[in-house]
């Protein structure tokens, strides 16, 4: 007898329904997403054609910059991918298709962690380094001068205080970035799921609330406790300490939003 | 075997089921009428797991709906009043969604798109409602399902799909399926419902077959007036007329006047029925 909660062979197939209807209706979207950097060169290389008339890449800071956004656009639309489950009919055919709310809910979260996100990345990344090797004037890859780009903010910290080394490295920063990764998904994925209407609007107002409680919440203890500000960036310990923490706290409501997620999925009614 | 015990349901201040029991056994095509708003819906969609009920329980086969285990998702089809127009042809959307049930016969759905004359190579989204309707009821049908929860299945459909539907329903569904099909359209349906529930507002006012009517209620379709008639209904060819089977003289049941008789003479027709 099959297993209420997880069985192999139903999760499979339930899962490569999952991924084609997230292929017909959103992988495609990420995709073109991954396209803003090709857009962003005809922009540029035809703006410096027409204006400066010389053949012209955009510079970094503007690659990085659309690259950044990209990627917000990204986590965006992670309140539409799954977003259909609040909608009446097509909700109720989806909680009435034979899975469990485990099964569709792993499947939720390899979709919206994995295949969208890589989807977008790898398209990203491959015009990034066809445009990187074919035009000299487009520099090098993006993602390729990150680790030396986080190098400059190192030594430009160390020129400001002399107690930060300039031996900071990808690795320091690569956990928070993980952790704030997820947690920006999993957040827009479950207003997704949990709005019916203006998923974006409340996203974003709940967003401000939360942080508004956070600013004073700090600003609270800073007062009780006479905490001076400038102690926290004292020593370079204490920032990786404080970065730690950071992620430690990030991965703990990352694993809280995807719980919120699944209680969702369970209780979901139409 | 679906029971149903002491169903309660609202929404927010506002009750819609109060108390309501009863059994739908395997093999009967139940037809759920009730005026708009009584919660025809509402009942299909708890019966179905896709609500939860305020107070009470509803068991199918020994498991509790709303858990929404695969093993009872794959054993029942809710098909709702308005369906969803899929980007994909009818074709996929058969080969693709019917491999998560398990007993999906796809050479079936071909046959029913067939019957029901809807191009399979056409994308659902192009299609009329009416073909859209008759795409979804194929797939419901293939899933070879033995609980069936339908929500006005005949909506939408013009006069020979109303007469595909009616067959296909009695030509490919298992001889042990509970099949309950909400509908206003009685008259599309009175040839294959039985038994007939009857909805009101918080309460359910008849739950019998047709054999259990036809022996408590005579429809006379004569000229001659009854005193006694707890509905009366002037027709071009004379009337129709219901009133208690005194003589135990079987006739044949109307739906619309029985509902009409069953609205105007609730208490009577609840001690009939008792």
């Amino acid at each position: 007898m099959k297993s209420e909660v997880f069985n192999g062979s139903r999760f499979w197939t339930y899962f490569k329904y999952d991924l084609m209807q997230m292929w017909r209706n959103h992988v495609k979207a990420a995709i073109l997403i991954g396209f803003s950097g090709l857009i962003l060169y005809v922009l540029g290389i035809s703006f410096n054609a027409l204006v400066d008339k010389v053949w012209q890449a955009p510079n970094f800071t503007a690659r990085a910059v659309v690259f950044m956004i990209a990627v917000f656009a990204l986590e965006l639309y992670q309140t539409r991918t799954y977003g259909y489950l609040t909608n009446r009919r097509r909700g109720a055919a989806w909680l009435m298709v034979p899975a469990s709310g485990f099964e569709k809910w792993l499947s939720m979260m390899v979709m919206t962690l994995l295949v969208i996100p890589v989807a977008f990345l790898f398209t990203y990344t491959a015009i990034d380094g066809i445009l990187s090797l074919a035009d000299p004037t487009y520099g090098p890859m993006l993602l390729g001068s990150f680790k030396g780009a986080l190098q400059k903010v190192s030594v430009a910290l160390a020129q400001a205080n002399a107690e930060y080394s300039t031996t900071w490295t990808l690795g320091l920063f690569i956990v928070p970035m993980i952790a704030s990764y997820l947690l920006n998904f999993l957040y827009f994925l479950l207003c997704g799921i949990c709005f019916r209407r203006n998923k974006i609007l409340w996203a974003f107002l709940i967003m401000f609330g939360a942080s508004i409680l956070l600013s004073m919440g700090m600003t609270a203890f800073g007062l009780k406790t006479n905490y001076d500000v400038d102690d926290l960036c004292s020593a370079e310990i204490q920032l990786r300490a404080i970065l730690n923490w950071t992620s430690a706290i990030t991965f703990a409501i990352s694993a809280c939003l995807a719980g919120g997620i699944y209680y969702r999925i369970k209780t979901l009614k139409h | 075997m679906i029971q149903v015990k002491d169903l309660s349901f609202n929404y927010g201040s506002k009750k819609v089921l109060k108390n309501i029991s009863m059994e739908l056994k395997g093999g009967n095509i139940y037809g759920l009428l009730g005026e708009n708003g009584v919660g025809k819906t509402t009942l299909l969609t708890l019966l179905c797991g896709l609500k939860k009920p305020l107070t009470g329980t509803i068991d199918t086969d020994g498991r509790n709906p709303f858990d929404r285990q695969p093993s009872l998702l794959a054993e029942q089809f809710y098909l709702p009043d308005e369906v969803s127009p899929v980007r994909y042809k009818a074709i996929d959307f058969g080969r693709e969604n019917g491999a998560l049930w398990p007993r999906f016969d796809f050479n079936k759905y071909l046959a029913i798109l067939t019957e029901f004359e809807v191009d399979s190579i056409q994308r659902m989204d192009s299609m009329s409602a009416g073909q859209l309707k008759k795409t979804w009821i194929a797939f419901a049908l293939a899933c070879n399902a033995r609980h069936y929860f339908m929500d006005e299945p005949t909506n939408g459909l013009d006069i020979p799909s109303k007469s595909q539907f009616r067959k296909a329903i009695m030509k490919y569904t298992c001889e042990d399926s509970a099949i309950v099909i909400s509908t206003h359209q009685v008259r599309d349906l009175e040839e294959i419902i039985d038994p007939i529930i009857i909805l009101d507002k918080e309460d359910v006012l008849l739950n019998a077959s047709l054999e259990t009517i036809t022996r408590k209620l005579f429809f006379d379709y004569g000229n001659q007036i009854h005193a006694d008639a707890l509905y009366l209904e002037h027709t071009p060819s004379g009337a129709i007329q219901v009133y208690p089977n005194s003589t135990g003289e079987e006739s044949k049941v109307n739906l619309e006047a029985l509902f009409n008789a069953v609205h105007s003479h609730k208490d009577i027709i609840k001690a009939l029925f008792a």
